[in-house]
């Protein structure tokens, strides 16, 4: 049996051949309507290629018109490629790699109008409903939060004062009550004819002659009776005096704490109307902040339109991989490395906003490591010997993180003019072109960095009518020149910048100067305002409190003549009958001694004249 | 049908074992490794000048296949295994340097792992292929013909397409 089977040779040979030549004669039409359709798939939108040319020196691809319809405006092109020269490295193609020698972009147009309505892929509904609010619109919501304007004087104090209005309210309420409370204890006090009483019966304790005990017994029964009412009268004039006194305390206290309220009122005013370097800051971003925040949106919208293309080009290595398991390369070193896809020089010119520009790619590679090289981008405005923009990229992975660097640096950047409505005062900014340099550093999708923009000379002014305007005129015509940094943080999709600028300590150190006269003087105004509110507020207070005082005086010259005009009579009275009481007493009581001294004197002279007549008797 | 009919054919002709074997062995090879590999030309090439049976190749890649989906991870598990072998790499990393050996996308995990699998079981599966196709004459083929069901399938139309194809 013969081992061979040579008619099997020749099929063979001849099917890959067949197979060959017909891939050599359609290949265009293939790589045309496969660029089309994936295009199609990731564009969202059609994308028309006018024609694709084979090229076998150098091995290559020449594309000619390609149109990639914009999927929000099928009216128009969102970006239209003249031409674009592809050369690439066929036995890489055979090893399941796209490697790009060199590609050549020219004539690149964006937003170009369609001769007929682009095709555009039905979205899902759930696509329509998302979408996230703008950086403008956060500017936007933030700006409605930003600097009180000052009101006038009267207008904040009127706002402003209720700590005295609540402190002349209990003030008043205390007074009242206090007033009722010195009204119902007078009624306690012996009256007019309780005095005349007391006077009638004194008087005629007073006529009674005091020449003997009876009398004086008489006078002292009709005394004790007055000094009992006295006493009684004297307790209730004690309980009235510690009630008004009591009532005019505490009067006085509220009356003294309505002197401590417009001094919180006072703070509470200066803490809602602070003017300070927080303030200054807003205004400067109130005025640069929507200009730079559109242009980030901007770049944001062309980012969302790149990024399918690039989840593409990411994923051209996944997509190969047929249904079964999708395994892995394993890279080893090679002084040359090949990725899935790799492009070693790409050039892309265009012109816009009247300047030419230019972007370069070199060793840009769908798989980033150690065996690989950096990739390097350069965007260029202007001519190499005279570029006006640089901006310079290296995307590298060390120690298996991507770390992608940017540098930016240029020159005379325009920025179009800007205003902005502040406090009823239009601010209007022509700045002139800027300089601009900053350095971009990306660590595993992670931002850092920090990009300036110099301005050498700027062209702010404040119009309207008003104090303040006139204000942020006086404080903008002190910024000459000043320098806008803009940190950069957070990632790529969601990078957060930090807008900072040496317009905001100029504005504020120019506002601190100038707001400070205004300010102290409108505090002025509302100081003098807010004594002349208080003062009207207190004054039925005030005139409560020296009614109740008036009040007390007259209870206390009350009781003064009661005390005067009864009490005092009384205990003189008291004191008079006692001395003649004692006077009589003491008389009494000689005139006893004296006619018992008689008595026994009388005794003893007559047992003396008995004793003699008893001697002669018995003499005899 | 008709690549199962000529090996039913086969199995039961007086085609030589090894033709048969052989055919099985090789579409082992190009069955577990993956399609789209270089190799699998060079199979292919073996497959049509040699004198093995073709229609056994074509069954058993179809069945090697079906295998291989099962056996992936175990596939990518031996390759990684090689290529990432320390005392390999330099091996590994010469042939990295030819654009050739890259093609055989040798430093594919599943591909290596699949085809170092299929060729060290290349003999061991010819000759149980062998063994299988002369045991199957020996003992299965008369037992089957006696069978009543083999008896009414000999009546059927399938029968006949298949004595078309015998002659």
């Amino acid at each position: 049996m013969k081992l061979f089977r040579w008619g099997g040779l020749i099929g063979f040979v001849v099917i890959v051949a067949l197979i060959g030549v017909i891939g050599f004669f359609f290949i265009d039409d293939w790589a045309k309507k496969g660029i089309e359709v994936s295009g199609f798939q990731v564009n969202q939108a059609e994308v028309d290629v006018g024609s694709v040319r084979l090229s076998l020196n150098p091995i290559g691809f020449e594309l000619s018109n390609i149109q990639i319809a914009d999927p929000d405006k099928p009216t128009h092109d969102s970006v239209l490629l003249e031409r674009i020269n592809l050369e690439v490295n066929l036995p890489q193609l055979f090893l399941g790699n796209v490697r790009i020698h060199d590609v050549t972009v020219a004539g690149v147009q964006s937003d170009v109008k369609r001769a007929n309505i682009a095709r555009v892929m039905e979205k899902k509904p759930a696509d329509e409903t998302a979408t996230a609010p703008t950086t403008k619109d956060k500017v936007e919501e933030k700006a409605a939060a930003l600097v009180n304007q000052l009101p006038t004087p009267k207008e904040a104090v009127l706002a402003q004062v209720q700590n005295t209005q609540t402190a002349v309210k209990n003030a008043e309420q205390t007074i009242s009550d206090s007033k009722q409370a010195v009204e119902s204890s007078i009624t306690k006090l012996p009256t007019d004819d309780d005095l005349a009483s007391y006077k009638k019966r004194i008087a005629e304790i007073k006529q009674i002659e005091l020449d003997s005990l009876e009398n004086i017994k008489k006078s002292t029964d009709l005394l004790g009776s007055v000094s009992k009412d006295v006493a009684t009268d004297k307790l209730a004039i004690e309980t009235v005096k510690r009630s008004v006194n009591n009532a005019v305390r505490d009067s006085k206290n509220a009356v003294t704490d309505i002197a401590k309220a417009p001094g919180q009122d006072w703070q509470a005013l200066k803490e809602k109307y602070p003017l300070n370097k927080d303030t200054a800051l807003k205004v400067a971003r109130r005025l640069l902040g929507d200009n730079f925040f559109v242009r980030i949106d901007q770049a944001k919208g062309w980012y969302e339109k790149a990024r399918p293309w690039l989840a593409r080009l990411k994923s051209s290595e996944d997509e190969n991989a047929p249904e079964r398991l999708a395994g892995e390369y394993i890279r080893f070193p090679h002084p040359d490395p090949t990725a899935a896809f790799q492009l070693d020089h790409g050039k892309v010119s265009f012109t816009a906003d009247n300047w030419p520009w230019l972007l370069t790619i070199n060793d840009l590679t769908s798989h980033r490591g150690d065996f690989f090289k950096p990739t390097h981008l350069l965007l260029q405005r202007g001519t190499t010997d005279n570029a006006a923009l640089k901006i310079t990229g290296l995307l590298d992975r060390v120690d298996g993180k991507n770390l992608d660097t940017f540098e930016f640096s240029g020159r005379g950047i325009d920025f179009s003019s800007q205003s902005a409505e502040l406090a009823g005062t239009t601010l209007k900014w022509v700045p002139e072109k800027a300089d601009v340099s900053g350095k971009i550093t990306s660590t595993a999708g992670q931002l850092n960095g920090k990009v300036s923009l110099m301005f050498p000379q700027n062209n702010l002014t404040a119009s309207g009518s008003g104090a303040t305007a006139g204000y942020l005129a006086r404080a903008v015509q002190k910024v000459k020149t000043f320098q806008i940094d803009i940190a950069v943080s957070g990632t790529l999709l969601k990078p957060n910048l930090q807008l900072t600028s040496d317009l905001d300590n100029q504005l504020s150190d120019a506002l601190a100067g100038i707001a400070k006269a205004e300010y102290e003087s409108w505090l002025a105004d509302a100081r003098t305002q807010l004594d002349d509110e208080v003062q009207r507020l207190r004054k039925p207070a005030d005139e409560a409190l020296n009614t109740l005082e008036r009040r007390r005086t007259e209870v206390e010259e009350r009781i003064q003549r009661f005390e005067t005009e009864v009490e005092q009579e009384v205990r003189s009275l008291e004191n008079k009958v006692k001395t003649e009481q004692k006077r009589l007493q003491d008389r009494i009581a000689a005139e006893k001694k004296a006619a018992e001294e008689a008595a026994k004197k009388a005794a003893q002279d007559k047992a003396k004249e008995g004793l003699g007549n008893l001697k002669d008797k018995i003499g005899f | 049908m008709d690549p199962i009919l000529k090996l039913l054919k086969a199995l039961n002709s007086e085609i030589g074992p090894w033709q048969i074997s052989c055919g099985g062995a090789l579409s082992m090879i190009i069955g577990f490794t993956p399609l789209w590999s270089v190799h699998n030309l060079l199979v292919l090439l073996l497959a049509l000048i040699l004198r093995v049976h073709l229609a056994t190749f074509f069954v058993f890649w179809g069945v090697f296949s079906g295998m291989a989906y099962l056996m992936d991870p175990w596939f990518d598990q031996i390759g990684r295994t090689l290529l990432t072998n320390e005392s390999l790499q330099p091996f590994w990393t010469s042939l990295y340097q030819s654009d050739f050996w890259q093609m055989m996308h040798f430093n594919h995990t599943i591909t290596l792992g699949s085809l170092v699998v299929s060729i060290i079981g290349f003999v061991p599966a010819a000759i149980l292929f062998r063994l299988g196709v002369v045991q199957y004459r020996a003992y299965m083929l008369p037992y089957i013909n006696k069978l009543r069901v083999v008896q009414l399938l000999k009546g059927t139309k399938f029968y006949q397409l298949y004595e078309r194809l015998s002659d």
